[in-house]
């Protein structure tokens, strides 16, 4: 069987300050498809460090382990730095929480989204012109040629959002691994985004990673999930069953929402002791 | 009596040559003991009417009386307001010290208050938000998001307030520690007399808390229930 993305026992760490050792991600096992896979957990769990590993983008101090770590069928611990650049864009596809952060403030959009293109010469400028509108275009951006001329601070931000799918796509990658991609959205557009990203993956047959606080939007949208708590995958299963998990911690973060049905009463919070206990 | 009363509350600044309006003709009103929710998408004016509320923004025009008192614009809270009104603001970390140690940051309202017995108030203070004493001699910077929550609304409470503000008091936090924080805010309210004014875009925290709340829109209340 040829997986998408082999990751076995990775693990992640830093040495702090005082001489210590931090360890972000702690003997992280899963493999996946071209399915949609949901990494959930608290911040500080390892779920980000995850994504940036697979991506050739976690910090220069950090010390990675793993005795498998695979994507697309290459071996990411042989990469040398000048192997990264030509596999993001063309094998990882990479959106980060905040657009406006993440994309160049001085560059237009249709640069910003023409560079995934100019790394990869297989285009000549004609076609990675096309491309980039039809890109724009495939994220439900209005007029993209007068769009392709905006600079990021002109973009509200649900469209910076869908510039930055754009940037992503623009090269078809293999896996597109989405950070946080609608945590910095007003609620009424994290939908929106969403969908859109979700439909964007399965019409290609790609693999998506989405990392996520928000349990409901990966049970909704993901065929499975990964939870995580202090580096440690504590949990798996079909991203639909998330609500009827019985681990603890799990089946916390589902219950401790509030809503108008837990009006006037204590929410469920987490009882670590339990939970390290388990570990 | 009421602990806020609002009336044709409209504020508006110019940006340029453009005039821009924030806040149009807001009335509301928030009785005693009442958790009253303001809610709404970013940029529709409800922190606006939060920091008006809390003596933070004063170019304003309407009448806004609090706690029985009528205010004026261009003038910042005065007299007992400034005990009775304190404020939570959403990001602890950009609102506490960050070189001083979380003991001084609690004692600096009783000191300017003139308050006796400062050393005992901080350790009650603490232990209200579930922390033993020894966390007096941490900076922020040692503390998680949550645990800096939990210090900005101790700090808010050390002064007794009648009302308390909340502007977006768990927008930053983990939804495991949003739990924990919205739990001490329900607990507190059981153990004294107070009001709470919650500020937040998320309708289900709204939901949770609140026994009344108002939509905002464009600067505009666009419902009530």
């Amino acid at each position: 069987m040829t997986d998408l993305v082999g990751v076995e026992n990775l693990t992640v760490g830093f040495k702090t300050a005082e001489g210590g050792r931090f360890t972000a991600v702690n003997g992280l096992s899963f493999a996946m498809g071209a399915e949609k896979l949901g990494i959930v957990g608290e911040s500080g769990s390892g779920k980000t460090m995850t994504a940036l590993t697979l991506a050739g983008l976690a910090p220069q101090a950090a010390e990675i382990t793993a005795d498998r770590l695979e994507v697309a069928g290459e071996d990411l611990r042989r990469f040398k730095a000048r192997d990264w650049p030509k596999f993001r864009g063309s094998v990882v596809g990479l959106i980060m929480q905040d657009p406006r952060s993440a994309l160049n403030p001085s560059l237009i959009v249709g640069r910003q989204v023409e560079e995934a293109l100019r790394f990869h010469p297989r285009f000549g400028r004609s076609e990675r012109r096309d491309r980039v509108l039809s890109a724009l275009e495939a994220v439900g951006l209005p007029n993209p040629k007068t769009l392709a001329g905006l600079y990021p601070h002109q973009l509200s931000g649900g469209m910076g959002q869908r510039v930055m799918i754009a940037t992503a796509l623009v090269n078809e990658p293999k896996l597109l691994i989405a950070d946080e991609p609608t945590s910095a959205l007003d609620e009424a557009l994290r939908e929106q985004v969403l969908e859109l990203l979700v439909s964007l993956v399965e019409s290609r047959g790609m693999g998506l990673i989405l990392i996520s606080h928000d349990l409901v939007q990966v049970a909704r949208h993901c065929d499975r999930a990964l939870v995580m708590y202090r580096g440690r995958l504590v949990d798996q299963g079909r991203a639909a069953d998330l609500p009827n998990s019985t681990h603890p911690y799990t089946a916390t973060l589902w219950a401790c929402r509030p809503s108008a049905a837990t009006h006037g009463q204590l929410l469920p919070t987490l009882d670590r002791t339990v939970i390290e206990a388990s570990l | 009596m009421s602990v806020v009363d609002i009336s044709g509350l409209d504020v508006s600044f110019r940006s340029g040559r453009e005039e821009v309006h924030v806040v149009r003709d807001v009335s509301l009103t928030v009785g005693q003991g009442e958790t009253f929710g303001l809610v709404g998408a970013s940029g529709s004016g409800k922190s606006t009417v939060l920091r008006i509320i809390a003596g933070l923004n004063l170019d304003w025009s309407g009448k806004v009386s609090l706690l029985g008192e009528q205010i004026a614009p261009h003038h910042r809270l005065q007299g007992e307001l400034r005990r009775r009104v304190q404020m939570v603001f959403q990001h602890p970390y950009g609102s506490l010290h960050p070189s001083h140690s979380i003991g001084r940051i609690l004692s600096e309202p009783l000191i300017v208050h003139h308050r006796p017995n400062v050393r005992e108030r901080v350790t009650e203070a603490l232990a209200q938000v579930g922390f033993g004493p020894e966390i007096a001699s941490r900076k922020p910077h040692q503390l998680s998001g949550g645990q800096r929550q939990r210090i900005g609304i101790a700090r808010a409470l050390l002064l007794e307030p009648d009302l308390l503000l909340l502007d977006e008091p768990t927008s930053a936090l983990d939804t495991s520690v949003q739990a924990e924080i919205l739990n001490l805010l329900t607990i507190i309210k059981q153990t004294r007399p107070i009001t709470y004014i919650l500020v937040s875009h998320d309708r289900d925290v709204i939901a949770h808390m609140c026994d009344r709340q108002v939509e905002m829109r464009a600067g505009r209340i666009v419902s009530e229930t």
